[in-house]
């Protein structure tokens, strides 16, 4: 079951909001009881098997945040550590047992590991001072919104709504207009851009002009995949009535890669810097260490995407790509119009995904060898320009849908039209729902790209 | 000196240990679970080609074709670009239920998604067969459905025993 399935969107979804609604008064427990069984009847139908090593995680991880903590209370520092020390050992260690053996991955074993480790640092390091109890923090770790693909959400910043969730009219609206957006965003854009790119797939060898249309497809399908599955997961957190920070701000409008990575996968990025970055010293250290710092950040971003050379190689292009922007380049492309920074910033990210779609390093360069014309069709041929017509306007709209432009024009059309506008508004979501469900039905099942995650 | 209130602290000591109890039972429980997963689950490192070459040599089908992509979608929901390796054999008539599909899945999350296809499909033919068409009906009651790691395999024949044991010996 996943958010596009019908089961989901016409069975699961509306029993839960309307339960969740009808124990709004009842004591703060009992909901978060029921949110628990739900989160855990949705994980365990995507992946029963799996469901006792992560029920297990979760215990074995609360009773070492548990004792450290006592222990530390105690007076008895050396054990506290080694308490904590041994959960998040093991934590990394069945990680990397999943990623890099022949066990098939448990799934969102990389996303819910973060929040396992998440929850011994911050109450180690005092980040927060509630420790939870068994129920709240299961509900952190198995939350089915954002269990599966994130986004990855720090304990501090969770454990404090369980105890009031916020189960508003502006919230249950707001939430189900960015649940409609990840939707649309999800079924409409990306699947689509997903056919478009395995069409150039499909064509073996390519004009250069084919490699190049390929890798602009890839970029914008995994972008609308990604964050429409985030939207969707941040919207369905609100209507239960809990508040999850963005995961993506238009990161193809950057104007350099830094600031690409402030706006792509916002809450991993967040998650590595407050938990090895910073930790490491951050840049509070002399030059030669923050470089290193910076490197080990982007080493273990590669590994966490995926055990072949391909990611680690991903995660090395952006971390020379962020150190030469942090330590050489700096201020000085200021100069240089915003647009065509961001024309660079964008192509550089964009060469990175290619690492990202390819099976290994070999397809990688391969595929590169190919934007550069290798297979000896030229620049552009008849396959070039039929991909391009067949696909125009999925790509105009697929370029405007990267940039804020819908997003102002619709702010602007409400404010111009006021209450009226609140209707129109309506009868378009519904549209868009019915369109998007429509394409759902006719086109069998398409996975989240980050799931394999 | 400021007197320290050992009694405080200490009170806390036998609910930590408690804790850390908890902690080690956890651990060996975990560490069990995953070697119990790496018995059984572990994903196989067989090419698609390999196995499809294996299970298809080794199986004889009945007035049968290759499907295609769309025919894969048709019968059974699945959009083949999202597996790793995706092969069909469907009736050539309907009066036919032989049937061999093998899947080779990208991650754990498509099993679900495959086993309920493999379910339904089976539920659509004995359907269509229940009162009239006995001997599919009965082939369809002992269809083989094997779902382990990254591998699916569904089959309808006569005889499944040399298409099975192709797919065990080759996974």
């Amino acid at each position: 079951m996943t958010f596009t399935s019908l089961l989901f969107l016409f069975l699961f979804l509306p029993a839960v909001l309307l339960v969740n609604y009808l124990l709004r008064s009842v004591p703060v427990w009992i909901r978060q009881l029921f949110l628990l069984a739900v989160s855990l009847l949705f994980y365990a139908w995507g992946d029963i098997k799996y469901l006792p090593v992560f029920a297990m995680s979760i215990l074995l991880n609360f009773c070492a945040g548990q004792a450290a903590v006592m222990l530390r209370t105690s007076g008895r520092e050396m054990a506290a550590r080694i308490a904590l020390a041994a959960a998040a050992g093991l934590d990394i260690a069945a990680l990397a047992l999943f990623k890099y053996s022949s066990l098939d991955m448990p799934l969102g074993v990389s996303f819910y590991t973060f929040s396992l480790l998440s929850y011994l640092f911050d109450i180690w390091q005092g980040r927060t001072e509630n420790k939870g109890n068994i129920l709240t923090v299961s509900l952190y770790m198995v939350f089915f919104p954002k269990v599966i693909s994130g986004p990855v959400i720090q304990y501090k910043d969770f454990i404090g709504q369980t105890a009031r969730p916020r189960l508003t009219r502006d919230n249950m609206v707001s939430g189900m207009h960015l649940f409609l957006i990840g939707l649309f965003k999800k079924v409409l854009l990306a699947d689509n851009l997903g056919t478009s790119f395995q069409s150039v797939l499909d064509l073996g060898k390519m004009a250069g002009a084919s490699a190049w249309l390929g890798m602009v497809f890839y970029s914008l399908q995994l972008y609308f995949d990604f964050s429409g599955y985030s939207d969707m997961a941040i919207g369905l957190a609100r209507m239960l009535g809990f508040q999850i920070d963005r995961n993506f701000h238009y990161p193809y409008m950057s104007k350099n890669i830094a600031d690409f990575w402030r706006r792509w996968h916002i809450s991993l990025g967040a998650w590595f810097r407050n938990y090895v970055y910073i930790p490491l010293g951050g840049n509070r250290c002399a030059l030669p260490r923050q470089i290193i710092n910076l490197a080990v950040v982007w080493l273990l971003t590669g590994i966490w995407h995926g055990n072949t050379l391909n990611f680690i190689a991903w995660g090395i292009w952006h971390g020379l790509l962020v150190i030469l922007q942090k330590f050489v380049i700096k201020d000085r492309a200021e100069a240089v119009p915003g647009p065509v920074r961001i024309l660079i910033t964008d192509l550089l990210a964009f060469i990175g995904w290619v690492f990202f779609f390819s099976p290994n390093l070999g397809s990688a360069l391969h595929y590169f060898g190919q934007m550069l014309g290798r297979d000896g069709l030229g620049a552009a041929n008849g396959a070039t320009w039929y991909i391009l017509r067949q696909n125009i306007l999925l790509l105009a709209a697929a370029v405007i849908g990267s940039t804020p432009l819908p997003a102002n024009l619709k702010k602007l059309i409400y404010k111009r039209g006021g209450r009226a506008m609140s209707l129109c508004w309506a009868i378009a979501g519904a549209l868009i729902f019915i369109l998007c469900i429509a394409n759902l039905v006719g086109s069998g099942y398409q996975t989240f790209l980050y799931f394999k995650f | 000196m400021k007197k320290i209130n050992k009694s405080k602290y200490m009170n806390k000591l036998p609910r930590a240990i408690a804790w850390l109890a908890g902690e080690a039972v956890c651990m060996i429980l975990v560490c069990m679970l995953i070697f119990g997963q790496f018995a059984s689950g572990r994903a196989s490192k067989t090419s698609f080609e390999d196995m499809k070459a294996a299970v298809t040599g080794a199986v004889t089908l009945t007035d049968t074709l290759e499907g295609n992509d769309q025919m894969i979608r048709r019968l059974y929901g699945l959009n083949p670009g999202d597996y790793e390796g995706i092969y069909l054999a469907y009736p050539k008539t309907n009066m036919g239920a032989d049937e061999l599909l093998l899947v080779k899945m990208k991650d754990s999350s498509q099993r679900r998604q495959v086993e309920d296809a493999i379910r339904q499909r089976n539920a659509v033919q004995k359907k269509n067969f229940d009162g009239y068409g006995t001997n599919q009906y009965s082939l369809l009651t002992s269809a083989v459905t094997e779902l382990r790691g990254n591998y699916a395999l569904y089959l309808v024949a006569e005889d499944t025993a040399p298409g099975k044991k192709a797919f065990d010996g080759k996974y």
